[in-house]
């Protein structure tokens, strides 16, 4: 009995263990690396992703963080010819990071409601907001879109997944992404999606954390949560770099008047 | 080799050296004119990717450091009023505070963008245009022949008339003025409402104001205006830091690196140079943000939303 417990045990560690190596969909996906730091030099990094599927598919993957809500200002002509912000408008459930790389065209890929399904391309992106008529929904969120963009948070390349066979007839997915500096801290999915005879399945999934390393988490909680203590150091620091600087140019002036 | 440096609270990592050299001529800049450059660098970050509030927030920090660091300078070479100073900096906190509530009521009156806007491009091209054409005027040796005439008709202008016939006269010796001490807490309080409309510091309205408004002589308004900066500045930054947590300290240090080496270079350049070609350097650069600023009004922008917490 005491040694069926034990082989049991054996068994359920085993198998929890492959499950957080293997997908969902049942193909490992591979990230390197899966976990950044945040130092004091860090200005973005590469994420590789690696993977096998079964022959035949056309592969995307996504990239997503979790969805937020945030305000932005619209900008309008004011009398006819001054461009100024005119309101606001909201969006509600919108991926802080969204990318999408994939082996070819998205449009060329036919996938019936899949895409729609799995948020898959801007039009697919299931967000609410404030907008006041469907026109103009339309038009902000593709300004949106394009602010995102600017600031790398948001991008499709379609282009971007490669993959070739290998010797056991699979085929070896890889493909590239840029997360910028400016990428929120926290856990980001990565969906691998294969599309065969205008049918689409998720193969598998990984995930991606972003991290403070000690020294920048120390200053952002200084900031945050002792947000005075911050703000007097802050000050006191600036005044005696600004005496000092200003004592050393004064050294080699003499005495003044 | 990897350049960039990561700010914690902006969130964004921008290339060390940009860094420096954008404090660095902003710090110049403060240090020949007496003015603290936000309205200046803060637009500079925003384009470079620091998000608005912690731009303007972080700017104030290291204004701080270029300020401590220029009335240092100026106050060895005797160039500080502090009498005056303090009178424009009682008069400037309280018109700040008076200033933030009168923003307050145009926003709940609507359309307070365009009237705040439209007040801060008529202010910068009169101030700017006035200062051009009085320097330039009095470059040429115009002005020497209107000060003959003046002495001859030896009939002060309704302006000097009443700022004589105020009450509490002070003599403030720096400065070699005499004049009542209703004037700089008036100035003041008017410095700092539009200070606080405008969300920038005051410094490039409240040298005007001190050169023309109470003939003060140019070099003593530039370190007299600097140590009136530095304590409007201590006061926005921590109060950035303590209610918006807004202040990225790594950004500040790195700009104030290069600002305060600026500052003391431009203390030097403002004491050689003649205070006509001080006053029409700092023209051009009040109308040049003038014409920036007409240019993002009238040019159709690339993208028609932007984040909530800008200027």
């Amino acid at each position: 009995m005491k040694r069926l417990i034990i082989f049991t045990l054996i068994c359920v560690t085993i198998i929890a263990a492959a499950e957080t190596n293997i997908a969902r969909g049942g193909s490992e996906v591979i990230l390197e690396p899966d976990n950044i730091s945040i130092g004091f030099f860090y200005s973005g990094r590469k994420a590789h992703l690696r993977t096998e599927t079964p022959p035949g598919y056309d592969v995307v993957v996504k990239v997503a963080g979790p969805d937020e809500g945030l305000r932005l200002k619209k900008k309008g002509k004011v009398g006819g010819f001054l461009w100024m912000n005119v309101g606001e408008i909201g969006f509600e459930n919108v991926p802080n990071l969204y990318m999408i790389g994939s082996s070819r065209g998205l449009a060329d890929m036919l996938v019936g409601d899949f895409f729609e399904r799995e948020q898959i391309g801007y039009d697919a992106i299931n967000f609410h907001s404030t907008a006041e008529t469907e026109e103009e929904e339309e038009f902000l969120f593709g300004e949106f879109v394009k602010l995102k963009e600017k600031e790398g948070l948001y991008s499709i390349d379609e282009r971007s997944v490669h993959h070739r066979i290998i010797g056991d007839g699979n085929q070896e997915i890889t493909a590239e992404f840029d997360l910028p500096a400016k990428a929120p801290l926290g856990k980001y999915q990565v969906m691998v999606y294969g599309i065969k005879n205008g049918d689409g399945t998720l193969l598998g999934t990984g995930e991606i954390q972003i991290a403070q390393s000690s020294p920048v988490a120390f200053i952002s909680s200084l900031a945050y949560r002792r947000g005075l203590l911050y703000g007097c150091l802050a000050v006191v620091i600036a005044v005696v770099a600004g005496l000092f600087t200003g004592m050393i140019f004064g050294m080699g002036k003499g005495k003044a008047h | 080799m990897n350049l960039g440096i990561y700010l914690p609270i902006a969130g964004n990592s921008v290339n060390i050296f940009l860094l420096l050299g954008l404090g660095g001529a902003v710090g110049f800049l403060s240090g020949l004119f007496g003015v603290g450059g936000g309205f200046i660098l803060t637009p500079l970050l925003i384009m470079i990717g620091i998000p608005p509030t912690i731009a303007a927030a972080s700017d104030s920090n290291q204004i701080v450091a270029a300020s401590a660091s220029g009335t240092f300078a100026h106050a060895r070479g005797g160039t500080v009023d502090f009498k005056m100073g303090i009178f424009l900096l009682i008069g400037g906190m309280v018109g700040g505070t008076c200033g933030v509530k009168l923003v307050q009521f145009l926003r709940a009156m609507g359309e307070a963008n365009f009237v705040i806007t439209i007040t801060y491009i008529v202010m910068l091209a009169g101030i700017g245009s006035y200062m051009f054409y009085d320097s330039l005027s009095s470059m040429r040796g115009e002005r020497s022949a209107d000060s003959k005439e003046e002495k001859i008709s030896e009939r002060p202008s309704l302006y000097a008339r009443f700022a004589g016939a105020l009450p509490w006269k002070m003599e403030f010796e720096r400065s070699k003025i005499t004049l009542s001490a209703l004037m700089p807490l008036f100035f003041g309080v008017l410095v700092g409402v539009l200070a606080a409309i405008m969300g920038v510091g005051g410094g490039f309205i409240m040298v005007p104001v001190m050169v023309y408004l109470l003939r003060m002589p140019m070099h003593v308004v530039v370190g007299t205006s600097l140590f009136q900066i530095l304590f409007t500045c201590m006061n926005v930054t921590v109060m950035q830091a303590w209610m918006n947590h807004t202040v990225d300290f790594v950004l500040a240090l790195i700009l104030l690196i290069g600002s305060v080496i600026g500052a003391q270079i431009g203390a030097g350049v403002s004491r050689k140079l003649k205070a006509d070609q001080l006053k029409i350097l700092m023209s051009i650069i009040v109308l040049a943000v003038m014409v920036k600023m007409l240019a993002g009004l009238l040019i159709t922008p690339a993208i028609l939303v932007s984040l909530k917490g800008g200027h």
